[in-house]
């Protein structure tokens, strides 16, 4: 087949790939629900855009950007670790439901054709969907705030390749990892070390390491063509090492559920579902990317706050409740991903109820979290010299991991990220949760000026929210009840 | 049990927005009767058997199985029965041994080890017993989900498509396990394609088509004397 006849036949795959996602994801929340998601997203930008003149009075234009980079290439990063799950995307990913991905079983088309054009797809959607609107929004705030047209675009341009970086990037470290991890851990640790000698020695700052974000602030054409051209090797690197192989050797083990039963025997009745849940994660090989998905976030945010305090020297106080009431926003990944490890379907043969599959994985889920969100606060506590907050920060990351991820189960069951994409239950998920980790955050800024009113109005909003978590999971049989697998 | 109906429908509909998926379906399944539900693809086979135990809620109609409503009470009726469904689907990261082991402590069956390892040495799975249930081979699957639907010795069981996958040899097995079933006082709802199976085994026959029972009967009852049900298998579902 020529050169241009194979990126017709690539260009018509991906075209069907895009149809595949419209409709599954149509039939799985609705299709209006499913085109309302960036209409959200637009108007949050909107929004946002309209009450931009008083933020960019405090803040100059050159940190929004950088901000907004950082944001966008931690999304792209945190999309494109397709890799990791290659085969798992392959086998499991939507259950029963068969994607055009598993055509190399049986057509002749090799894997990584299919996985290249899977990942274009994946890649073009996520635009569309989050970065498009976003564009969208600020350009339909233009009569109000008067942002030039061709800046907008400017814009749209490098945090596209923001977004491709971060997600080419994360793509090829995560093909790395599956292969090497030795290597993986040297290519970390040596990235590491750059971007700490460039803080150190202030030689370079991010954005020579960042091109789009260098290419935003210089206007440059080569940082467009080195974004390019990086974006174009890591991808190509990744689609060259990506490992799946369909059809391998068949896994052996020895029969281990009854001792892992007795293991959680701890949790009665839960101890069978439990013991289940957790030789899927084990024997899966998604234990350590579901607390990878959840420290990442944590070491970024971390990360950030450390940045816009020691380099930006932005006058806000954060202190650990605040890092503790984050820690609950982001526990919800570990639930979402506990939902996508197995299909459930067989338990619909079985004397079993959607919601006791729920509260399974609510206790796997605090078991985890509470386990690893512990130990970021303590560690926290120790290097900012907080040990007086810590009390009041674990009671803050308790309740608000709690709250988050039973909001979470009581709204989306075991369909978690489907429904999150269903505008209606994203409303409700940001009306539920937002709020309380708005006013704990706020709080958390003023605390060592005024402990005791603070300190109180905190303790006050995790009583509140203790007594809505209790509701919600009490709830959870009611609405859940009657659902399948 | 006071009328001996261990299944029993009324009017019993299921739409999916504007499709009739099952149509004002009533009949009856008496204990000891292997009733065997035919019907060309998308006639409403599958749909009428989750219906009937648990798996969907009906947008009319009732049903009755063992005399407890499936819809009402889909665990009560669940802990009495065994499903084999059309698409076999044991949990991946268990194995074979593990997954019956987990069906036992889900339904609280006493012995269960001795009875799985039976089981696996019936369906010839000894030594495939240890591999992942995502590892393994469509047949063996199968397999396994009779096992798992037939290891706490049901009063009835809901069978769809129970012989696809299997070989000639497993075949044989699962029918014999079947026929013994039925003699010592089981009662099988078994939707299949394979009409040779349904006019050797079955007691009791129902043709569906487009969602509506458009035959029921026995066998005898069914066919022109002299013709095969294969016969009368189109005449019903191709003159409506």
């Amino acid at each position: 087949m020529s050169g241009m006849n194979r990126w017709l036949k690539n260009l018509k795959i991906i075209r069907f790939m895009m149809l595949e996602e419209y409709r599954m994801q149509g039939a799985m929340i609705g299709k209006f629900q499913f085109l309302f998601f960036p209409v959200l997203i637009a108007i949050f930008a909107l929004v946002i855009s309209i009450f931009s003149k008083s933020l960019l009075q405090t803040m100059p234009i050159d940190r929004v950007y950088f901000i907004l980079h950082i944001v966008i290439l931690a999304y792209g990063i945190s999309v494109g670790a397709f890799a990791l799950f290659g085969e798992h995307i392959a086998e499991r990913r939507f259950g029963q439901i068969d994607l055009l991905l598993t055509t190399p079983m049986l057509q002749p088309i090799d894997f990584r054709s299919i996985f290249s054009a899977f990942y274009v797809k994946d890649s073009i959607y996520y635009l569309l969907f989050s970065i498009v609107p976003i564009i969208t929004g600020i350009l339909l705030s233009i009569p109000i705030t008067a942002f030039k047209v061709t800046s907008v675009l400017f814009l749209f341009l490098t945090i596209t390749l923001s977004f491709l970086f971060g997600i080419s990037f994360s793509f090829f470290m995560s093909s790395i990892y599956v292969r090497w991890r030795g290597i993986f851990i040297i290519m970390l640790a040596s990235l590491l070390s750059i971007v700490l000698f460039g803080f150190t020695t202030k030689l370079y700052g991010i954005k020579d390491l960042i091109p789009s974000l260098a290419l935003q602030y210089t206007k440059n054409p080569v940082y467009f063509c080195l974004s390019a051209i990086s974006i174009l090797v890591f991808s190509i690197i990744a689609i060259k090492f990506i490992k799946i192989e369909f059809g391998k050797r068949a896994r052996r083990y020895s029969s281990e559920i009854a001792l892992t039963k007795e293991m959680f025997g701890f949790m009665k009745e839960y101890s069978t579902f439990v013991a289940k849940e957790w030789l899927d994660m084990k024997r899966s090989g998604t234990f350590y990317p579901i607390i990878g998905a959840y420290i990442g976030p944590l070491i970024f945010l971390a990360f950030i706050l450390w940045f816009l305090r020691t380099v930006l020297v932005l006058p806000i106080n954060f202190s650990i409740v605040f890092y503790a009431a984050m820690i609950g926003f982001f526990g919800m990944t570990i639930y979402s991903w506990l939902n996508v490890i197995d299909t459930p379907n067989f338990y619909d043969l079985l004397p079993v109820t959607v919601p006791r599959l729920i509260k399974t994985k609510l206790l796997l889920f605090f078991m985890l979290s509470y386990t690893v969100s512990s130990a970021f606060i303590v560690f926290l506590s120790i290097v900012n010299s907080e040990i007086n907050l810590l009390f009041l920060a674990l009671i803050v990351a308790f309740t608000t991991t709690s709250y988050t991820v039973i909001v979470t189960a009581h709204l989306t069951g075991l369909r978690t990220n489907v429904y999150l994409f269903d505008p209606k239950i994203l409303l409700k998920f940001a009306a539920m949760v937002v709020p309380p980790l708005v006013i704990i955050a706020i709080s958390s800024f003023k605390l060592s000026n005024s402990f005791d009113i603070l300190g109180v109005i905190i303790v006050c909003v995790c009583a509140i929210m203790i007594f809505g978590m209790v509701l919600m999971y009490r709830g959870i049989k009611k609405r859940w009840g009657k659902a399948t697998f | 049990m006071a009328n001996e109906n261990v299944i029993e429908t009324d009017k019993l509909t299921k739409t999916f927005g504007d499709l009739v998926a099952v149509d004002s379906v009533s009949f009856d399944v008496k204990k000891g009767e292997l009733f065997g539900l035919l019907g060309p693809n998308g006639a409403g086979k599958t749909t009428l058997l989750k219906l009937l135990t648990g798996q969907l809620n009906p947008t009319k109609g009732s049903a009755s199985v063992l005399e407890i409503e499936p819809h009402q009470n889909p665990v009560e009726v669940k802990e009495k029965i065994g499903i084999v469904p059309e698409v076999e689907s044991p949990p991946s990261f268990l194995t074979g041994m593990e997954y019956l082991f987990y069906v036992g402590l889900i339904r609280e069956i006493e012995g269960i080890e001795k009875k799985a390892k039976n089981w696996i040495e019936f369906l010839d799975m000894s030594d495939v017993q240890d591999v992942l249930g995502k590892d393994m081979s469509k047949g063996t699957k199968q397999r396994l989900m009779l096992a798992a639907a037939f290891i706490h010795d049901p009063p009835l069981l809901f069978l769809d498509e129970p012989f696809i996958g299997l070989d000639p040899y497993h075949q044989k097995r699962v029918k014999e396990y079947l026929l013994d079933y039925l003699k010592k006082g089981g009662t099988i709802f078994m939707c299949t394609h394979i009409l040779e199976i349904a006019e050797k085994m079955c007691t009791k026959i129902a043709i569906i088509s487009r969602g509506k029972i458009v035959a029921l009967g026995t066998l005898d009852e069914l066919i022109d004397e002299g013709q095969a049900l294969d016969s009368a298998f189109i005449k019903y579902t191709r003159e409506d």
